[in-house]
């Protein structure tokens, strides 16, 4: 019985140690939260709760097997030595250790079968959480952590598995079997118990002095991770670029030269940290070999019966088992803790608060920009402008690249919060709102938004362009089409051509006239298009046009962001967006709030 | 010479087609076998050193209960002692003898994947996405590190460790030696197959419905600001939960067998124990056997099963991996250890003449699949110094066009010419070297502003670096950037805007001054003005503001009405016809 209960999670992916590069682990994340179990995740994910309980009442009942195995043995052997009398002559102890040993095993079996399901749900529900929460953070909250959240949602909460199936368990055996040994150890054998009780303290002492050891060390490896990694994947990404240009042979050399370093440096690390697993085995085995001699050097003097002897020899090494497993699971432990803080950083930002008050009807209200300023990498983009989007008109935004253009346009629509300046709706009746004052939704049912790249739901071409006007019958849908230059795209892949989510399946230029025709059919009384003719040539920019006066004819307000002098001469107005270098010497990044 | 005329199969080749993916990719791990066989036994060594222990000390309580002389104890007091102190350091000679091999075979792993792709010719590259990649090279590659440390080394060390325990009993009882067979060899068949059950059923669950939940999920990420204002957040949400459920579902089939797994060695344990009991028992009524003897028969199975913990999640390492080798031999293609390391010195090879490079293309058919031809029956020539616009509806087949003729895809049918000579003969460092072809989505490298521009031709100067931003009108730009050409851009150019990007790439084509220079819509995203005259200074013969006069370039565009009077237009019209024209 001396290991068994030091079980690995037998297919919960234990990571070796930090050799995983895919570790997405924040500094302060790792400072953030050092107790085993982050409060948080107990109290907010119901899974992991019930998870917890079960594992203590599964602890229990394993602190008391290995008892009664102990014990058990003890009787059998004394009896079978003193008294010379067959272990089938005692039937009780026999069938006490075999139903010890039995029950142990059973619950073995439905701690790791309940403890699966509870981390797939737990995990499950942490991913919705941070990946709604994120949404609603707006446009720039994922700029400061673009990768860090997608690894987060896709590998980082899948760590929580190991967590839960591998390393809560242990600590709630290192909560009930360790305590509970030590106290049968002290009814049957006082100095036992205080050998063990001595060493135990060790441990924690020990971990202090390796962890003073490896401070700085894990974080120049994360951080040696972190950019082994993007560097990799950058060359991966720009393969396709590299072999246009001749130049894929060379790169790889990168590649080996990263890994040697990282594994150089990882070694480094690992030196150090592997000295608390060896402190951890060498003050359980040697507190095994000191109670072994100990009571060995009394039993040779007649100072100790042969019953507590032979028990106390199978306790001794359950005490430490479940403190060498926690260990064991370090890693385990670290990655998920990691993840839980990260998740829980992501879903205690707070929301950039949402107005109460319902938007006007924009098929009469106006939508206006106020000396608006948005601090970006390079400045003011957009600086200090100032718009006015007039119901039934179209009007063109402007200017070169990079001038804050789609900024300027989440702004108007209450996505972003300006860093200086307004974004207001003026209704009919002359009363001025800030947008931050309307409830979103209710502006946004009024929106149809265009961007760069057209995002459309999955379907096929038929479904996906009913939905936008579940109202519209079928003579407007192909009106719609028509105008759009889609009708050329159902006539040469038929109504039914699957779409994929995010337009998979279809070109560019067809998921853009796609999207056009949404917005067509759409009934919002404001269309944003945001470079709707980038990617077409003369004769789709022409349905863009179309597309347009049709808009303008329907008398629908359009806002539109555009480079080609077509496009701008489309429009009734045109508003150029300018920059400006940021005010004053700090170079701020722009806050999502 | 006659032998190497004579079809023997080459034996090379055999081999490997009878290889798994997971022995191919365990071979470009490269491992070597001493520093293998120094980790099993280190391993060893940590886990006997705890089962001597226990041997010894069950011996030792026993026999001082006989009241020998002290003196009879001493050498199982100093075993005992001495065993207690070496096993922790076994276990870090163990856990750092292991680790490096791992990560030896990671480093030679990725470096051989990464080759590998880098050499694929197929469109295998184009088709991978991002996601993938991440996979692929980072879980992936991480998997068949696990395969080392949790899998081939305690699988080794568990055999050795229940030979031994059984070795070391047999001598004792010849029935609880058979009993202690029997439970090793459940602990080390059940446990095992079930492990292996489960991960196989949660690598199922992870192949279809986990790649649902991550592309579900990132969808909402990405698209996050379209699908608020769109009022679609909500349905993608459910989207994603509906992907979790049927993906804890497919997980939930993993639990028993998992559960079991873990369940045979505490099982394995109870036959052991019982077995050895009544064995002991029967030993000394008979008075066969010491009370030594009896110690140990009585506590060394409680002890005996350590190694064999190990062995479910060395079985469910096993699934993984060969999943994970399967994924990465079908990304990467065939993987050969054996990747040489280029010399660097030939990186800024000075390309070839341009006067001598002129692209013909004969018949061509152009498409990325024999069933969907793009472009037919392709007659051009270029010589040296020529400018071609080439013009047609979105996604006719532009890009696939400007690709064959960059020798990046091969052709349907017909062939394209450099020279003279077929495209798909010459060595491709050299059709690299002559014919560039720069894509719209080319990728903007996480690294320096000089860095991103040294990429076409490694040994160009700060100074030509800044003429050429300048040129496609990115001067400004420049200036106000905070470190110069040091300032390092964003991951897929994600901190540079559309229009700064695109002339970027242009700025690359422009220092690439190649004989021959295929551009994807070089001035698209940028401001009409500013577009044109870009258009203009490309495709003007003569014009050396951005292009050598003798370098011939094609350019894919959208702006008929910008191009300069006379210039030579291929036309691509439905059907993959093409029409030779002149701009008005």
């Amino acid at each position: 019985m001396t290991t068994q209960t030091a079980e690995p999670a037998p297919d919960a992916a234990v990571p070796p140690g930090p050799v995983d590069v895919t570790a997405a682990v924040d500094e302060p994340a790792r400072r953030a939260s050092r107790a085993p179990l982050d409060p948080r995740l107990v109290r907010e994910v119901r899974a992991a709760r019930g998870h917890v309980l079960r594992t203590v009442a599964l602890g229990v009942v394993q602190a008391l097997c290995v008892i009664a195995t102990a014990l058990a043995v003890g009787a059998l052997g004394s009896r079978l030595l003193v008294d010379g009398s067959r272990p089938t002559d005692s039937p009780g102890w026999l069938a006490v250790l075999a139903l010890a040993l039995a029950v142990r095993a059973a619950a073995v079996l439905l701690e790791r079968a309940t403890a699966h399901r509870a981390a797939t749900a737990a995990i499950a529900e942490l991913r919705v959480r941070v990946v709604a929460h994120a949404a609603r953070l707006g446009p720039r909250a994922g700029a400061g952590r673009g990768a860090d959240l997608t690894s987060l949602v896709t590998t980082g909460l899948e760590k929580l598995r190991p967590y839960l199936v591998g390393y809560v368990p242990q600590l709630m055996l290192a909560a009930t079997v360790t305590p509970a040994c030590l106290l049968v150890i002290a009814l049957l054998d006082p100095l036992s118990a205080v050998i063990a009780v001595v060493t135990l303290p060790l441990i924690p002492v020990f971990m202090i002095l390796i962890g003073k050891l490896t401070e700085g060390r894990s974080e120049r490896l994360l951080a040696d991770m972190r950019s082994l990694w993007a560097q990799l994947l950058d060359l991966v990404d720009g393969l396709p670029t590299l072999r246009a240009l001749g130049r894929e042979k060379g790169p790889e050399r990168v590649v080996h030269e990263l890994g040697e370093r990282h594994r150089r440096s990882a070694l480094g690390s690992l030196r150090y940290a592997f000295l608390s697993s060896m402190v951890l085995e060498l003050l359980a085995t040697l507190c095994v070999a000191l109670v072994a001699v100990s009571i060995g050097m009394r039993l040779v003097y007649g100072e100790m019966e042969l019953a507590p002897a032979l028990a106390i020899l199978v306790l001794a090494p359950e005490v430490y088992l479940p403190l060498r497993a926690v260990g064991s699971q370090y890693h385990a432990s670290t990655d998920g803790l990691a993840a839980v803080t990260a998740a829980f950083e992501v879903l205690e930002e707070p929301l950039p608060a949402d107005g109460s008050e319902p938007a006007p009807d924009l098929a009469t209200a106006a939508l206006r920009l106020r000396g608006v300023d948005v601090t970006s990498r390079e400045g003011l983009a957009p600086a200090g402008l100032d718009l006015d989007l007039a119901p039934g008109r179209v009007l063109a935004l402007t200017g070169a690249s990079g001038a804050g253009k789609t900024t300027a346009v989440w702004v108007l629509l209450g996505l972003l919060e300006p860093t200086r300046g307004r974004a207001e709706v003026v209704a009919a009746d002359g009363a001025v709102l800030p947008v931050t004052a309307l409830e979103r939704e209710s502006l946004w049912r009024q929106v149809a938004l265009l961007p760069q790249r057209p995002v459309l739901p999955a379907g096929t071409l038929a479904s996906v362009l009913a939905e936008a006007a579940p109202s519209a019958d079928a003579a407007a849908r192909r009106e719609a089409a028509r105008r759009t230059g889609l009708d050329a795209v159902i006539a040469e892949r038929g109504p039914e051509a699957p779409v994929g989510r995010g337009g998979q399946g279809l070109s560019l230029g067809e998921r853009q006239r796609l999207a056009l025709a949404r917005a067509l059919l759409s009934p919002a009384p404001l269309v944003v298009l945001d470079e709707p003719t980038a990617h077409l040539d003369g004769a789709s920019e022409q349905k863009v046009l179309d597309t347009i006066a049709a808009l303008r004819a329907q008398g629908r307000t359009v806002l539109l962001v555009a480079h080609r002098s077509r496009l701008i001469e489309a429009a009734d107005t045109m508003v150029e967006v300018h920059t400006a270098p940021a005010a004053g010497p700090a170079r701020q990044e722009v806050s999502p709030a | 010479m006659s032998t190497a005329l004579r079809p023997t199969p080459d034996p090379a080749r055999t081999a490997r087609r009878r290889d798994t993916p997971l022995a191919e990719v365990q071979r470009a791990l490269a491992i070597p076998r001493g520093r293998l066989l120094a980790a099993v036994l280190a391993a060893c060594a940590t886990l006997g050193a705890a089962f001597a222990l226990a041997a010894v000390s069950a011996y030792l309580v026993t026999r001082a209960w006989t009241m020998p002389p002290v003196l009879d104890l001493t050498v199982a007091v100093v075993a005992v002692r001495a065993l207690g102190v070496s096993r922790g350091v076994f276990r870090w000679l163990d856990r750092m003898l292991t680790h490096d091999v791992a990560l030896r075979g990671v480093v030679s792993l990725r470096t051989t994947l990464f080759t590998a792709l880098a050499a694929r010719t197929d469109d295998a590259l184009t088709r991978l996405r991002r996601g993938d990649v991440l996979a692929r090279i980072g879980d992936d590659a991480q998997e068949l590190a696990d395969h080392v440390i949790l899998a081939v080394v305690p699988a080794m060390v568990a055999a050795v460790m229940a030979v031994v325990a059984v070795v070391t009993i047999a001598p004792l009882s010849p029935l609880a030696a058979g009993v202690m067979l029997l439970a090793q060899a459940v602990a080390a068949v059940l446990g095992p197959l079930a492990a292996y059950r489960a991960a196989r059923a949660r690598e199922a669950a992870s192949l279809d419905t986990r790649a649902a939940v991550t592309s579900s999920a990132l969808g909402v990420l990405d698209d996050a600001t379209a699908l608020r204002v769109d009022g679609r957040l909500t349905p993608a949400l459910d989207g994603l939960r509906e992907a979790q459920d049927a993906h804890a579902a497919a997980v939930d089939r993993a639990a028993l067998p998992s559960a079991v797994a873990a369940a045979v060695v505490p099982a394995s344990i109870l036959l052991a124990t019982l077995g050895s009991l009544l064995a002991a028992g029967a030993a000394w009524t008979a008075g066969g056997a010491s009370a030594g003897q009896i110690g140990i028969l009585l506590l060394l199975p409680l002890s005996s099963f350590e190694a064999a913990t190990a062995l479910p999640a060395a079985a469910a390492q096993l699934a993984r991996s060969r999943a994970a080798a399967a994924r990465l031999r079908e990304v990467a293609g065939p993987l050969d250890p054996r990747h040489p390391l280029p010399d660097p010195a030939g990186e800024a090879r000075p390309p070839v003449a341009p006067e001598r490079a002129r692209l013909r293309a004969a018949d061509l058919d152009a498409g990325w699949t024999p069933e969907a031809v793009r472009v037919r029956d392709l007659t051009l020539d270029l010589p040296p110094g020529s400018r071609l616009a080439v013009l047609g509806g979105s996604g006719i087949g532009k890009s696939t066009l400007l690709t064959t003729l960059a020798g990046l895809l091969d052709p349907v049918a017909g062939r394209v010419e450099l020279d003279g000579q077929d495209l798909a003969a010459l060595p491709p460092e050299q059709v690299r070297a002559t014919v560039t072809c720069f894509a719209e989505d080319a990728h903007v490298f996480a690294t320096t502003l000089r860095e991103n521009l040294r990429i076409v031709r490694g040994d160009l100067e700060d100074a030509e670096l800044v003429i050429a931003l300048e040129a496609v009108g990115l001067g400004d730009w420049l200036a106000g950037l905070p470190q110069g050409l040091d300032t390092l851009l964003g991951p897929d150019g994600t901190d540079v805007s559309g229009g700064e990007r695109r002339r970027l790439l242009l700025a690359r084509a422009v220092l690439r001054r190649g004989p021959v220079l295929l551009l994807d819509e070089p001035t698209e995203h940028l401001d009409t003005a500013r577009g044109d005259a870009l258009l203009r200074a490309l495709l003007t013969p003569g014009d050396t503001v951005l292009v050598p006069a003798a370098t011939t370039v094609v350019v894919v565009t959208h702006r008929p009405e910008a191009l300069p009077s006379g210039t030579r237009v291929l036309r691509i019209a439905e059907g993959g016809r093409t029409v030779n024209e002149v701009a008005p």
